[in-house]
């Protein structure tokens, strides 16, 4: 990669690891098997959180993000570690696509304890596609060329820690992408990486947005950049200028905050416009339509927007002045203790709040949320999330977000997490366990 | 009525308590787990449905050197028998004084972890041994009841172990009882030590250090010292041993 050869822990032999394509209602049966070892390309864990000790070195295990399907066993449930020694070091995960889940990008990735950090930045995570939501949303679309963009972030051997980490598009840096003019694709984008934020800005083009974080918009927005927190998906649709000729794909600047790792511009990949000219027009008008069947997924933001909210809590997101121990209300990350406590069918508001002096990203697993307020600013976002930014404190001032969670799925029940997606701030104990409890007699 | 409220407060534990299918557990069943030469109890089932065989070869100075071989299960993946451990040991070899024979009695252990650790409240569980004798007219069968907790703390592990035995058959004329209190420091590459402390009635205190090492194929070596010292006597005694252990795959 860039140059340079070296060892990593990855998937299936490749920095790529496979894409798994699946539908609504499959049943999906995968086989880990751990072969980890001890490589140069990781980040160091320095195990804050008493319960992740050494003995998780090289334990792993896998989430299924953004997939709201049960967070016990054989499913997603990410307390439990496949070990590297062999005789224990296999498990398969079983899970069943639920009939009305999100089609979109969604991704895998390890969890374990301590750990999550060095093995994605190593190179383990891939994306999930559910299938089917141009299909069924934008019937007039189908058929057009599809691009998977995996977006990560690695340090190359002999990078030191000051500097930011190489950011890849599909294990590449500055890749070539090739779009006729005039010609739609729809791009499949997910920061799958372990720290860094990238805000795609496409010179000469503008994004599509079909979905987020794998959750239907109402409507397709119209987009000059795509801010991808880790973790984050986006759905588009591109189309090739009328002009042939090279354009600079960069992720701009992001201000993580005086305390946050620098996310400086760069250039992440080229997109080359060339070839016969196509004529689209019938069909980008078709982008200015809400989706056809809103009703395909549940629960639609419409019946989340309905909902009337159960109970209000306060999260609270702060870290020590050398930035290096995190805590979610006040706490480091313990697996055995449960943190919050909800019932199923419960709808709560949860205000996010963060007195760090960086971003957060706000992660809770099995789950989608409505963001409803930004630093005081009320949003009515036309679609779900599963990760949002939490602004970074000023002035004293702490930076606040909204949001509404349905705890309606009645697959979620059982002990799953929330958390900090920046994966060194979750390693260094910035995580949090919650119990769906079944509804009482149920 | 009454029969009825005491069902459900029962089917309420079994619920809470006993129908462990959240796999927590197996977490805490490894990080908790202690397979070394040591006097603790550790309190975890194995892995289910994988029998488990170990040998164990220990010695004091002046004494006898013996080895014992025990096997152990764990019945199922879920439930309250995720949560077990049945074990045997068979005959133990004596060898030392001029002769090799072996003990004329058997063992069998129940091993049952009620409680794994959870929002603050450790593992709890006990473990009931008897020692059947054969083939020796004037031996009796005993029995031993150890309560035991585990708790992460800090970095590691803590263990407590309280424990009653008879020596003269199933009678309460014949009690000892003993208090274990041992903790499990992680070190790296698979690696574990255990440091712990035995007092045991008829005032003896036993000083116990032993290591873990996690091998590779379902092997585990747990090498151990000990020392100890009986107040009354006002004497001391050292010795050793190790144990082997395979988990099948």
């Amino acid at each position: 990669m860039a140059g340079k050869t070296f060892v990593s822990n990855v998937y299936n032999g490749s920095y790529l690891a496979p894409t798994l394509r699946i539908n609504q209602d499959d049943s999906v049966i995968i086989h880990l098997v751990n072969n980890l070892k001890n490589v140069e390309q990781s980040a160091d864990s320095t195990l804050i959180i008493p319960m992740c000790s050494d003995v998780y070195r090289n334990e792993t295990n896998l989430h299924f993000h953004g997939m709201g399907i049960s967070p016990q066993v054989p499913g997603d449930n990410i307390f439990m570690g496949v070990k590297a020694e062999i005789g224990f070091n296999n498990f398969t995960y079983r899970f069943k696509v639920p009939h009305d889940h999100p089609k979109g990008e969604h991704w895998y990735h390890p969890h374990r304890c301590g750990f999550v950090e060095s093995q994605v930045l190593s190179g383990m995570s891939g994306a999930i596609i559910v299938e089917g939501l141009v299909e069924d949303q934008y019937p007039e679309l189908t058929g057009m060329k599809e691009k998977v963009l995996i977006l990560k972030d690695i340090i190359l051997p002999g990078d030191p820690d000051t500097i930011p980490k190489t950011k890849t598009i599909n294990g590449m840096k500055n890749p070539y992408i090739a779009i006729q003019p005039g010609e739609m694709q729809l791009w499949r984008v997910g920061n799958i990486g372990a720290d860094a934020f990238f805000n795609l800005k496409l010179d000469g083009h503008k994004f599509w947005v079909l979905a987020w974080d794998g959750n239907l918009l109402e409507e397709p927005q119209l987009a000059d950049t795509l801010f991808l927190a880790p973790a984050a998906r986006a759905t588009v649709i591109v189309v090739g200028s009328n002009q042939s000729g090279e354009y600079q794909l960069r992720s701009l600047n992001v201000d993580t905050g005086p305390a946050g790792d620098p996310n400086p511009e760069v250039v992440i990949g080229i997109l080359e416009v060339s070839g016969t000219p196509m004529d689209n027009s019938a069909k980008i008008s078709r982008l200015q339509k809400p989706a056809d069947d809103l009703e395909d997924i549940q629960p639609t933001i419409e019946a989340v927007r309905k909902m009337p909210i159960t109970r209000k809590r306060i999260i609270e997101f702060s870290e020590t002045a050398d930035g290096k121990t995190f805590y979610i209300n006040k706490k480091l990350f313990d697996e055995t203790r449960t943190d919050v406590t909800v019932n199923l069918g419960d709808v709560e508001e949860w205000t996010l709040v963060n007195y760090s002096k960086e971003l957060h990203v706000f992660h809770i697993h099995q789950l989608d949320f409505r963001v409803t307020e930004i630093k005081g600013e009320e949003k009515d976002a036309e679609g779900l999330r599963d990760v949002v930014d939490i602004p970074y404190a000023q002035n004293g001032q702490p930076g606040i977000v909204k949001i509404i969670i349905p705890f309606t799925n009645p697959l979620i029940v059982g002990k799953f997490v929330f958390h900090c997606h920046i994966l060194e701030h979750e390693d260094n104990g910035m995580m949090a366990v919650l119990e769906v409890k079944p509804k009482p007699g149920n | 009525m009454r029969i009825c409220i005491m069902l459900g407060f029962v089917l309420l534990i079994y619920k809470n308590v006993f129908a462990q299918n959240y796999t927590l557990q197996d977490s805490i069943s490894d990080r908790q787990a202690c397979i070394t030469h040591n006097s603790i109890t550790d309190g975890q089932p194995g892995t289910p449905q994988k029998p488990q065989i170990s040998g164990t070869a220990a010695g004091q100075k002046g004494s006898i050197f013996q080895y014992q071989t025990a096997i152990g299960y764990t019945p199922s993946q879920k439930g309250f028998l995720r949560s077990s451990l049945f074990s045997a040991v068979v005959p133990t070899l004596d060898v030392g004084e001029g002769a090799i024979d072996f003990e004329k009695s058997m063992s069998v252990s129940w091993l049952q972890r009620w409680v794994y650790e959870h929002d603050g409240t450790p593992t709890i569980s006990t473990s009931l041994t008897f020692q059947f004798p054969y083939d020796e007219p004037n031996a009796k069968t005993d029995a031993v009841l150890t309560f035991i907790i585990a708790k992460n703390l800090g970095k590691g592990v803590g263990y407590f172990n309280a424990y009653g035995e008879t020596t003269q058959g199933l009678t309460t004329d014949s009690l000892e009882w003993g208090i274990i209190g041992g903790y499990k420091f992680f070190l790296p590459n698979s690696k574990e030590l255990f440091l712990d402390v035995l007092y045991q009635s008829g005032n003896a205190l036993t000083f116990e250090m032993s290591l873990e090492v996690d091998l590779a194929k379902g092997w585990s070596l747990g090498p151990g010292i000990n020392f100890t010292w009986n107040v009354e006597e006002n004497n001391t005694v050292y010795g050793g041993g190790l144990l082997l252990l395979y988990q099948f795959q």
